[in-house]
């Protein structure tokens, strides 16, 4: 009688041993290395689709029902304005063409292009990491680990595990994730780390290039685009700490998308080989009339495979449809859903100034859309437009082999 | 403990952790989002004493460890559920009958999870959360969990107790 309760304990004992054992193991590996990492990839594949069906249980009633806080318009379109800007103003810095950004708002066509929409089914509950979340979309449909994930705001992270129904996103909110990026003002490089409060840390290495408050930051793009592809709104500089004769020039950030109460994101696919992002305007011709340029690009038109917002397979989840939350403003791409059918179509009311005729290019092709468009009435209300792209009629084919400047 | 027993348990926690990390979280609710693990293994604890209690709470702690969307610290929570569950079959013994000793049990072993927990992950990785939002999250989650036990825990001793009838050593 009295052995037994002895005998427990030292089982007991062992058990947190082993705990402690599991610990150090993946405390000195790391991510996909690890050698626990099959086994968390045999549990996501039974757990995963366990959280997505409860999700799709819930979201039809969270879709309606507030129970605590309610999200905070102003603030969120104050982040959009800002996520809005960052992009244009990166655009400027890189000569690109200001209109392609107002005829979404937000993004880039080209990127939506190539976004997958998922929804996010499991979040980390209180003793879980909160720095990561699981999102309704796996290896069946085509997400591998270290794939950028952005919301309508922009970045928040990167896949780090994928399963064949769920993935597992790790939020630019982590201190373990560093992202390097560029600011938008003086093209500086620098990195951002995950920091106190939901704010980013960015340092930067550059003495001769100064931090501003108010900066905006894009991602500067990783090789091979893994994990990050270009350009992407990361977030807006906050607060700077300029400490003279430090070697590094650090400052706060504060991120374009909020993390709280994350719900549609979506994947971006890049295509294979380098990502085109390189807009930049064609040099134009000295005509009197024709000031405005032309956005050309310098690699083959984006694969027509990928355009996972179509309708047909773009809801990720049953219970995608029918939010009519944001549809007041812009960024619809990404924040809501597949097109109400009153959407005209987003090429259609863009200011783009078409004058295709006046470039010189043999290099280069256009990627703007086909004269067409001209017809449609200018100055439309730029800010209201949806922002689902049409199948694609927008880049004429491109010259095979053309030789690019 | 019979076979019976570790089914139910092991239904109900997976239960417990689907809901814990995706339709509570995503309630939205003030403070934080309750951790219904917490309490199942404070109830089979109670009714089966320390030793099942911290087999149960270390296989349900790293199964929570290895699933999605935990990305850092496997065996975090494997250690702090473990811990959990057998402290609280000790305590079965000394707690009179009430209603209500149950009740504060589990609210102070949610405690006891969430400060452990943080203290762990502050160590090892994982489970990252500062102190400013220890203080909101914790009543918060306390009062959620006391809320959910006079459900839970006799529930779970019915059961049990039909399940598995001999007496608990």
């Amino acid at each position: 009688m009295n052995r037994e309760p002895r005998r427990q304990r030292t089982y007991f004992i062992l058990l947190l041993v082993t705990a402690f054992a599991l610990l150090t193991i993946d405390y000195h590996s790391d991510g996909a290395s690890s050698p626990l990492h099959p086994l968390e990839k045999a549990v996501a594949g039974i757990v995963g689709p366990g959280e997505k069906a409860v999700a799709s249980l819930v979201k039809p009633l969270t879709d309606q029902v507030h129970f605590g806080k309610q999200p905070d318009k102003v603030a969120e379109l104050q982040k959009q304005l800002d996520a809005a800007t960052s992009l244009a103003e990166t655009a400027q810095n890189d000569h690109r063409l200001v209109a392609q950004l107002d005829k979404l708002m937000g993004w880039d066509p080209y990127y939506v292009d190539k976004m997958l929409p998922a929804r996010v089914v499991a979040t980390g509950d209180t003793l879980s990491n909160t720095q990561s979340v699981t999102i309704a979309a796996g290896t069946r449909r085509g997400v591998h680990i270290n794939m950028t994930v952005v919301t309508g705001l922009g970045l928040i992270g990167n896949v780090v595990q994928v399963s064949a129904e769920t993935s597992t996103v790790e939020l630019l909110t982590d201190p373990g994730i560093s992202v390097g990026v560029r600011n938008s003002r003086t093209n500086t490089a620098g990195i951002v780390q995950g920091g106190k409060n939901g704010t980013l840390d960015l340092t930067q290495y550059n003495q001769t290039s100064d931090i501003r408050k108010g900066d905006y930051l894009v991602t500067r793009g990783s090789d091979n685009n893994t994990p990050y592809v270009p350009d992407v709104p990361v977030g807006k500089v906050i607060a700077v700490d300029n400490t003279p004769g430090s070697a590094t020039h650090t400052a706060v950030v504060q991120p374009f998308a909020s993390f709280d109460g994350l719900d549609l994101v979506a994947i971006i696919f890049p295509p294979p080989g380098k990502f085109p992002h390189q807009f930049f305007i064609a040099p134009v011709t000295p005509g009197p009339t024709t000031t405005a340029p032309v956005i050309t690009t310098t690699s083959a038109t984006p694969p027509a495979s990928i355009n996972p917002l179509a309708p047909a397979s773009g809801a990720p989840t049953s219970g995608t449809s029918g939010t009519p939350t944001t549809g007041t403003t812009s960024r619809s791409a990404v924040t809501t859903t597949p097109p109400p059918p009153t959407h005209t179509s987003a090429v259609a009311t863009t200011t783009t100034p078409a004058v295709k005729t006046t470039t010189p290019k043999p290099a280069t092709h256009t990627s703007t859309k086909p004269p067409v468009t001209k017809t449609t009435p200018p100055k439309s209300v730029t800010p209201t437009h949806t922002t689902t792209p049409p199948p694609k009629p927008t880049t004429t084919p491109p010259p095979p082999g053309a030789p690019t400047s | 403990m019979s076979w019976k027993t570790a089914l139910l348990a092991a239904l109900s926690l997976f239960t417990a952790l689907l809901l814990q990390r995706s339709a509570l979280p995503l309630l939205d609710l003030p403070g934080g989002a309750p951790l219904p693990m917490v309490v199942l293994v404070v109830a089979f604890a109670l009714v089966k004493g320390p030793f099942p209690g911290s087999v149960i709470g270390f296989c349900a702690g790293l199964v929570a460890d290895l699933a999605p969307p935990s990305t850092h610290g496997v065996g975090r929570e494997a250690f702090v559920y473990c811990l959990v569950g057998w402290l609280c079959g000790k305590v079965a013994g000394e707690i009179d009958r009430s209603a209500l000793a149950p009740v504060a049990v589990v609210a102070v072993a949610t405690a006891a999870t969430i400060v452990l927990n943080a203290v762990v992950g502050a160590l090892f990785g994982g489970g990252h959360i500062s102190l400013r939002s220890l203080v909101t999250l914790l009543p918060a989650v306390v009062l959620y969990d006391a809320l959910l036990a006079p459900f839970i825990v006799p529930a779970i001793a019915v059961l049990v107790r039909r399940l598995d009838p001999e007496p608990r050593r």
